[in-house]
This record gives structure tokens, C-alpha cells and sequence, in this order.
């Protein structure tokens, strides 16, 4: 049975980070009879641990509830759902192309942060109907009335429509369902025309393959007809669709206006990739809804085995990872200091943690990553241009013409009591100063222009304790700058550390220097000789310091009882020795590796 | 000298505590006697174990304080022994004696035993630091009991010196040194002062009361130490011993050459290797545990791990390391299946480049006084991938 385009709405959710989207989803969940309170587990859309334990929701999902409205009619409500961070706005605004509408929660007592003003310009750029609403209104400390006015800024909504609930308690959210049945648009997608419908996520599954996520915009797809991926030509059989609810419901059509899944024989992700188009093989659409991009990896880290005979492990673990991110990328590399590992390219710096966070979790490797870089541009002298993921990698001095990195449109919203610090931080971070806007009386918008490497070292960290974790951060990737950068190397002992180069602005070159060795003679152990640590630029040595060797340590007593006494202990110092790296005959710790992001002052 | 087997005895008992000591002790016991008849039921009950008389090659009454025994005590302890073990090839019979318990007529009951070394207890010469490290007696009796133990008719002996005292004066350490010299004293043990934990001296250290001697002024009193004894006649056979020639500690060895010897007594160790697993074990920490099991003629065992050739490899080389005769690379292969020159050949090579063993010659490898004073580092480095 067809479901009558006029009975559907199909919606996300847009808030910042705590601001209650998963606890209001869960509310909808169970006013429409969803699912019981008794089976709500908190957080339903989160699937994986780590996403619930960081609050924050990784892949998108979609939801499908009945709700019976008070004009007496069942209408199908499709909520979907939206990863909350900036490395993942591409697939933001796939998700929020397949709604009509938006609901915009935020929090009365934090009011609105930059995460969510990003996301919300990107809705209402895609028209998206948007239902602002105040939540936790219920909780000390909130002030609906001032945040009210900076939304109505914003979106132009009087302040007094806004709707203002409590998802913890469910107060106002049966008003909201009846807003959404009343204000956001019912699809209209021709159901005659050829199928086109849009991919908002895709995941993969070790017995299926991957599963499409899906919203159809028009045409009709059944069972069993043989469908392709405009963008990258795939063909298959849709062997199975259906739609989401808290478990996958086959169904035989999917028709315009509904949101769901497909499932063909597709082995890899990469085939499936979001914001692509699927049509019929036979009478399909020629045209693909606009809007499709490659996602291309900006931050790039080497990953290593910690123990360097788990290298096929961590191969087999990123192959699998892969599977279900379309946007890892991984090649083999060789370090001299950490044998064989892979460079991997990531969205950003919370994909690169989520990433070694589940090689962590999921596959129990012990892994050594190395300070994350952006993918340089170089122009070498005779004219031709090469790209460089790996600081080690980068062509010597005289080759060289100019080095160009990546820029990114930054737009940072503050407590105007700190904005003298964030401008501070920028400028210190080579930020190109833009525009100012004052979003009421007590809270900033800066915008600048950063370099993407000034924003991968501890940036946000920064900008947080500037403003006691009050200011909050967008970005978005302009383009390539030419910049006055060069290679800075570590040497110990005289022999070149590869996985310890970095390049940095000329200017900042000797501080960073200076620095990164005095951090190093703190995180290298006393060894048996002295070890010199030396920073170079070039062939110029630019900063040196020296661990002193350990003038003593041999145990004075070594009877009966001492023997496995001493034993023990040696055997627990061979455990730890298969953890350091050697360079040369220096023993060094794997947190040497990571010394340049925690630079102090 | 052959593989046979030592054994050891510890009597756990003490006058006062040692502010450093950390072996177990009592000092409450007025009455040796349960003791005394529960050792000797252990000396029966090993004795039984290894089939009876076992072999064995040296005798060593540590402690505690072995010269808190009576002489009678001791005897009927040598009678089990003798009972228990074939003793026709002991070869040393070492006690360890406190100076103040040596008087002319204990001296004698211990020759009269056929006790023929001795090691004493003198630590230092100096009264500030006997004061500091709580022993009873002071530095008179230290240096006359050298000549008492001499008069008493033992040859053999050995006294323990200790360096690295916190707050001593610069010059005290070699004035000891000079002293133990002039003494002619055959064999002596230089040990640096480690603060073990639960001791009255950590005690003292967490609450600031006493600041460690450092690193720097610990390995410079050790390599004088080294320097001076050598030019003097002694040699610095293992990193805490010295001997005049003939005169090495027989019991020692076993424990270095991973020798098998059977140790009585609460807290005692043993080490027993004949085909694999090896194992060693250790008794119960406490006295009165350990009287009871005995009394039941329980074995008065706490801990008991077996160990495979890898482990036996791993203490092979941390033993051998701290000798003059070296680590024997050829043996190390043959008997423990681990060649360290494709091992450990570039580490060996880094080692002989900075100074810390000497050049490799009829494949031993043997430390310099630079890798003494870092032998653990050292061992650390040679200790090969075991597969554990």
C-alpha cells in the first residue's frame, strides 16, 4: 500500500552538542507509540558505545513513527537523524536535503552555538521548514527570553511563537507534534516520474553488504528491480527495501516522499556513497539530485603498531573500518623510527579520534599515532606540483618554489567578554581577520580565515579554556594559500627522527623548535650514554638539548629470594621495552611521538 | 667445583631492627626451641624429598642473625643436616655472626661445629654509622672482632661494609675500605645502601626526614670502591663481592652459576633444576606458620613457580652479567637454546661502543666498571625476545 505523500513529514533534528536532540527524540519515540517506555533505552538513535558515551551521534540514522494528529488523521513521520559535528557537515546537508523541515532545539540556559547556526544556514540555504523550540526550559539557570530574541534574529520567527518544552520531562512535545504535522511541507515528488532518490547514509553489514539509507524523491522503487548509483554507475538488484523503524520492515514499493532502505548485493561502501542518486536501471532518471561531492580526507596521521609484528592486524582492522567509512583512506608508509604503518586521511580531528578510538575498542590494537598534518600543495621548481601528506615527505629546500596549504572559513560564536582572547588566539594562529557580528547584546560571531594546520594543533582546546568553555567553533574549507612554510626535523643522537617531522610557518619555526626538544629531554628516560636532541631546519640546527646519562643502577644485593625478585622486574622493563622505539641505540617512548601536541608555554 | 647443591638456612632471629633491613626477622622470640625443632623437621623432610642424601656442597646460616643460636642449637641443626644430606663433599660451612655475639667461647663452638667461615656483620667502622642504621654493636667491637674472629682460628671470613649512607662524611667511606684492608680481611661485601620498602629507613625517606645519598655519589663511591680494592690485591668477582684470591664465597656461586640449592628457615627460597620445568620456591614469611605446618609435618611452602628455559635464559644472563668470569655465550646457547649474537648483536655492538662491556673475547661477555655501575640497564638490553 502506497502511503499518500500528503500523510508524510519528513524531518531532522538540529542542535548543539547536550542541547537535547537525542532525549527529544526519545520523547517522539515514545509519544507516538513507537516504542514503550519500558523499552526505551536511553539515546535510541546512538547506537554505537561510543557514540553514547561522548553524546554525540556519528552516522545518521532514520526513524519511521505513526502518530494520529488531533485532526484525527495517521500521519508517517520519518525523523532523521544528523551527525553533530563539523568534520561531518557533508553528510549534514545530505540528511538535511531528504527533509522538508527542521526542528532547531536550543538550550535556554547555553543559548545557540556556532555548530548549530552552521547547520541551521544550511537548512534554511535548502529551504527546510524550520520549527525553532527553547528546551530544558524547566532547568535554573535558563533564560528562553533572551535566547528566544537571538533566535528570532536569526530565523525572523517571532520570539513569541517559539515553542518551549522540557524533552526530559515531555512537557510542550505533544504541541511540537502537532506542530510539525501543521507547518513542515508534506513531500510532492512526482510518484510517476523515474525513481530518484537520495542516499543520506549508508552502512555496512558483514551478511548483506552495505545498506542504503535512502529518502525517494520521485518515482517509485520496488523489490527485486535492478537499480544504479548515478554518480558511480553501480548496478544491482534491490534484493531487499524497506523501512526503519527500531528494527529494518521489508516493504515491496518505496514511493516519492518516503524514507527508507535498500539492500542489493553491494560489497563495498565505497559504491554507496552518500549524496549519490539511485534510479531504475531500466527507465531511470538521467539527472542526479545536485549537491553530490567526494568527500576527501583534510587531516592526515600515521598509524603504527605499537608492536610492530600487529602490522597485519591494523591492516586487516582499517580494511574493515573502511567498510563502513567511505571516507578513511589509508596507505602503506615505512618510518624509520616506527617500522611499517599506513598514513590514514581522516574528515577531520574527531573522525581521526573516533577512528583510533575504535581501533582501540573494537579491535584491541595498540597503536601509536603521529601528529596529525593537512595535505600541502607544493610547486616545485621545475613547475610541476606534487601533494605531500606526510611532513617527512616533503621535496628539499631547493626544490622548491612555494608550498601552498589549506584555508578554512572559520566562524567562531563567544560571550563578547571574551572576544579580545579569541582574536588574540586567531591572530597567534595566522587567522585572517573577516567580520564581526553581534548576535544580541552578550554573544559574538568572528569570522576568520585560518590555515587548517593552525587549527589541527590543540586549537579548539584553546578556545575553550579562553572561554571557559563557552565559545564554540565552524569551519568550512575555502582553499589553498600560499605560505611561508618550512620543514621542521628532530634529530636524536644526530640521526633524523622521520615521524617527528612537522612543517611549520618560517616565524614559528625557532619557538616551535625550541620547544618541541625541551618537551622530548622531558618525555625521553636516562639512558646509559647521553642523548642529544637536536630541531634543524635544513641543515641548520636550531635548538638542542641533552638528557643525561643514568649515572647508576645495579641492584646490590642478588641471593636466593632476589633472583626472581629481579627477574620479575626485568621481565615487566622487557614488556615495556617492546612499547618504546629505537632510534639508533636511544630508547624512545611512544608519547615522544605525540610531544608537539602538548607543547606548553 | 661441581654442580652439587647448597644449602641455606635462615635463622630469622634479631636483637633490634636494622633500619634498612628488609629480610624477615623476629626480635620479640625469647625461646629458640619450636623453632629450633621445626628446622630440623624441615632438614627431614627436604632430606626425604630428594630421595635422602642428597648431595650437597655448601652450607650458609643467614638471616636474621644466625649468632643468636646456641651453640647446641646449632648442633642439633648440624645433625639433621648430616642426618638428611650426604655431607662427605661440603666444602664450606659458612655463618653469619653479629660482632657482638662474637665472644672467644662462641667463636670456638663454631669451630668445634666445623663452621669454617664466617660472615660478620660489621657494616661499618664508624659509630654514626652503626648509630644511623640501628645495629647494636659499635665501631670498637667492629674492628676487634676482626681480630678476636682471627685469634678464634678462622682463616676464611668475610666481613659486609655499607656504602652510600646518607649524611656520611666524604671521607668515611674510604677510611672503612683502608681499614678492611689493613685488617687483611680475605673477603669482603660492599653493598650500596637500598631503601627497601616497609623499612624504618623508607619510613624515613617518605617523611623527609632523610634525603638519599644520589645517583652520582653512589656510583662514584662504588667505582672507587672498585679501583681501590683492585690495586689492592682483591678481586671484584661479583658487583657486590670481593675476595682475595681463593677466598670466593662457594655458597654465593651456586646462586650465580643457577647452581640448585635448598633453603630452611621461614622466608627461605629455593631453586631446584634437574630437566624442565625448573622451579623455585619460597616458605612462609612467618614464624609461627611456619612452626605449625612443621608440626604437622607440612611442608611450610608459600610460593612455588615453574620456569621455563626462556626465564631461565632471562636469569641466566642477569646472574652471569654480575660476575668477573662473565656470561658465557657459548653455554648460554648450548644450555639455554638462546644465541645472543644474532639475538642481541647490534645492542652488544652499541654496548661495546659506549664503554660498558669489554670487547667480546672467547664469546664472554664480561661488563667494564662504566657497566657495573649500570649492570641493570645493562641486563635489560641483552635480555632476548622470549616467546613467554
Amino acid at each position: 500500500m502506497l502511503t499518500d505523500q500528503s500523510r508524510i513529514r519528513n524531518f531532522c533534528i538540529i542542535a548543539h552538542i547536550d542541547h537535547g536532540k537525542s532525549t527529544l527524540a526519545d520523547r517522539l519515540l515514545e509519544l507516538t507509540g513507537t516504542l514503550s517506555k519500558r523499552e526505551l533505552q536511553e539515546q535510541v538513535l546512538d547506537s554505537m558505545d561510543l557514540e553514547r558515551e561522548r553524546g554525540i551521534t556519528i552516522k545518521s540514522h532514520a526513524i519511521r513513527m505513526n502518530y494520529t494528529a488531533s485532526d484525527g488523521l495517521n500521519y508517517v513521520l520519518n525523523l532523521i537523524d544528523t551527525p553533530g559535528h563539523v568534520d561531518f557537515s557533508y553528510e549534514v546537508s545530505r540528511a538535511l536535503e531528504a527533509c522538508e523541515g527542521a526542528i532547531l532545539v536550543v538550550d535556554a540556559a547555553q543559548g545557540i552555538e556556532a555548530q548549530t547556526i552552521s547547520n541551521l544556514l544550511m537548512a534554511m540555504e535548502l529551504d527546510l521548514e524550520i520549527i525553532p523550540v527553547l528546551n530544558k526550559v524547566d532547568l535554573p539557570g535558563a533564560n528562553p527570553d533572551e535566547v528566544a530574541a537571538t533566535i528570532e534574529n536569526l530565523i525572523g520567527d517571532s520570539a513569541d511563537s517559539i515553542g518551549r518544552i522540557s524533552a526530559k520531562t515531555g512537557e510542550g512535545v505533544k504541541d511540537l507534534l502537532e506542530t510539525i504535522i501543521e507547518r513542515i511541507p508534506a513531500p510532492s515528488g512526482d510518484v510517476n516520474a523515474p525513481l530518484k532518490a537520495l542516499i543520506f547514509d549508508s552502512v555496512f553489514n558483514t551478511y548483506r553488504g552495505s545498506i542504503v539509507y535512502t529518502r525517494v524523491f520521485e518515482g517509485k522503487l520496488s523489490t527485486r528491480e535492478g537499480i544504479r548509483f548515478i554518480a558511480t554507475g553501480k548496478e544491482c538488484e534491490a534484493e531487499e527495501i524497506g523501512v526503519l523503524r527500531l528494527k529494518m520492515e521489508p516493504v515491496d514499493t518505496l514511493s516519492a516522499g518516503e524514507v527508507g532502505y535498500v539492500i542489493g548485493s553491494i560489497k563495498d561502501v565505497k559504491d554507496t556513497q552518500v549524496g549519490d542518486t539511485i534510479t531504475t536501471r531500466i527507465n531511470g532518471a538521467t539527472e542526479a539530485i545536485s549537491g553530490f561531492r567526494e568527500v576527501k580526507p583534510m587531516v592526515f596521521s600515521g598509524v603504527y603498531p605499537a608492536v610492530s609484528d600487529e602490522f597485519e592486524e591494523l591492516r586487516s582492522s582499517l580494511d574493515k573500518l573502511q567498510l563502513n567509512d567511505a571516507a578513511l583512506t589509508f596507505e602503506p608508509e615505512t618510518s624509520l623510527a616506527l617500522g611499517f604503518g599506513f598514513r590514514v586521511g581522516f574528515l577531520g580531528l574527531l573522525h581521526m579520534e573516533i577512528v583510533q578510538e575504535r581501533l582501540d575498542r573494537e579491535f584491541g590494537l595498540d597503536i601509536i599515532t603521529t601528529v596529525p598534518n593537512v595535505h600541502y600543495k607544493v610547486h616545485q621548481t621545475d613547475d610541476t606540483w606534487i601533494g605531500v601528506e606526510n611532513p617527512s615527505k616533503m621535496p628539499s629546500v631547493g626544490d622548491i618554489s612555494s608550498i601552498h596549504e589549506p584555508f578554512v572559513k572559520a566562524e567562531i560564536i563567544t560571550p563578547s567578554d571574551y572576544i579580545g582572547g579569541m582574536m588574540q588566539l586567531c591572530q597567534e594562529r595566522r587567522g585572517l581577520y573577516i567580520n564581526t557580528q553581534y548576535l544580541d547584546s552578550k554573544r559574538v560571531s568572528l569570522e576568520y580565515h585560518l590555515p587548517l594546520a593552525e587549527i589541527v594543533f590543540d586549537f579548539y582546546d584553546k578556545l575553550k579554556s579562553i572561554s571557559r568553555g563557552y565559545a564554540s567553533l565552524d569551519y568550512d574549507y575555502l582553499d589553498y594559500r600560499a605560505g611561508h612554510l618550512v620543514k621542521l626535523d628532530v634529530m636524536i643522537n644526530g640521526e633524523p627522527v622521520d615521524a617527528l617531522s612537522t612543517i611549520v610557518h618560517r616565524d614559528k619555526a625557532y619557538e616551535m623548535g625550541r620547544k618541541l626538544v625541551k618537551k622530548l629531554r622531558q618525555l625521553i628516560p636516562r639512558q646509559m650514554f647521553d642523548v642529544a636532541i637536536q630541531a634543524a631546519i635544513g641543515s641548520r640546527v636550531i635548538s638542542r638539548e641533552t638528557v643525561k646519562a643514568l649515572r647508576k643502577d645495579v641492584t646490590a644485593k642478588c641471593y636466593g629470594g632476589d633472583i626472581s625478585r629481579k627477574r620479575k622486574l626485568l621481565e615487566k622493563q622487557k614488556k615495556g621495552k617492546k612499547r618504546m622505539k629505537q632510534v639508533g641505540s636511544v630508547e624512545v617512548p611512544q608519547e615522544a611521538f605525540l610531544a608537539v601536541l602538548s607543547l606548553e608555554d | 667445583m661441581s654442580d652439587l647443591a647448597g644449602l641455606y638456612l635462615h635463622i630469622p632471629f634479631c636483637s633490634q631492627r636494622c633500619s634498612y633491613c628488609d629480610f624477615y626477622f623476629v626480635t620479640t622470640e625469647k625461646s629458640h626451641t619450636g623453632f629450633v625443632e621445626a628446622l630440623c623437621r624441615e632438614i627431614e623432610l627436604r632430606g626425604n624429598g630428594y630421595g635422602k642424601r642428597e648431595p650437597i656442597e655448601t652450607i650458609y646460616f643467614g638471616g636474621g642473625t644466625p649468632s643468636q643460636l646456641a651453640i647446641s642449637d646449632l648442633d642439633r641443626i648440624i645433625d639433621s643436616i648430616n642426618d638428611a644430606f650426604d655431607t662427605s663433599n661440603v666444602l664450606e660451612t659458612t655463618l653469619e655472626i653479629n660482632p657482638e655475639d662474637a665472644s672467644s667461647d662462641y667463636l670456638n663452638g663454631l669451630r668445634t661445629l666445623g663452621i669454617d667461615r664466617l660472615s660478620v656483620g660489621v657494616q661499618s667502622f664508624f659509630d654514626r654509622d652503626l648509630d644511623f642504621m640501628n645495629r647494636v654493636h659499635d665501631a670498637k667491637l667492629a674492628k676487634q672482632v676482626i681480630s678476636d674472629v682471627r685469634k678464634a682460628g678462622f682463616s676464611n671470613f668475610s666481613i659486609d661494609l655499607i656504602f652510600g649512607v646518607p649524611g656520611q662524611p666524604a671521607e668515611y667511606w674510604a677510611a672503612n675500605l683502608e681499614i678492611a684492608q689493613s685488617f687483611e680481611v680475605p673477603h669482603l661485601s660492599t653493598y650500596n645502601l637500598t631503601i627497601e620498602s616497609a623499612t624504618p629507613l623508607k619510613n624515613q625517606v617518605d617523611r623527609g626526614l632523610i634525603k638519599p645519598v644520589s645517583d652520582e655519589d653512589a656510583a662514584s663511591q662504588f667505582t672507587f670502591t672498585i679501583d681501590y680494592l683492585r690495586e689492592r690485591g682483591y678481586e671484584h668477582y661479583e658487583i657486590s663481592s670481593f675476595a682475595r684470591p681463593g677466598h670466593r664465597a662457594k655458597h654465593n656461586h651456586k646462586y650465580w652459576s643457577h647452581a640448585n640449592y635448598i633453603g630452611c628457615g621461614p622466608s627461605a627460597h629455593s631453586f631446584w633444576w634437574k630437566g624442565l620445568p625448573a622451579e623455585r620456591w619460597s616458605n612462609v614469611r612467618n614464624l609461627k606458620k611456619y612452626e605449625a605446618l612443621l608440626m604437622q609435618h607440612v611442608a611450610p611452602l608459600e610460593d612455588k613457580e615453574q620456569l621455563g628455559l626462556d626465564t631461565l635464559a632471562d636469569e641466566y644472563i642477569l646472574l652471569r652479567l654480575r660476575t668477573s668470569d662473565g656470561l658465557n655465550l657459548q653455554e648460554l646457547e648450548d644450555r639455554y637454546g638462546v644465541d645472543l649474537l644474532i639475538e642481541r648483536v647490534d645492542e652488544l655492538a652499541h654496548l661495546e661502543e659506549g664503554g660498558l662491556i669489554q670487547p667480546i673475547r672467547n664469546q664472554i661477555v664480561r661488563l667494564t666498571d662504566l657497566g657495573k655501575t649500570l649492570c641493570d640497564s645493562v641486563t635489560a638490553r641483552l635480555l632476548p625476545d622470549s616467546s613467554d
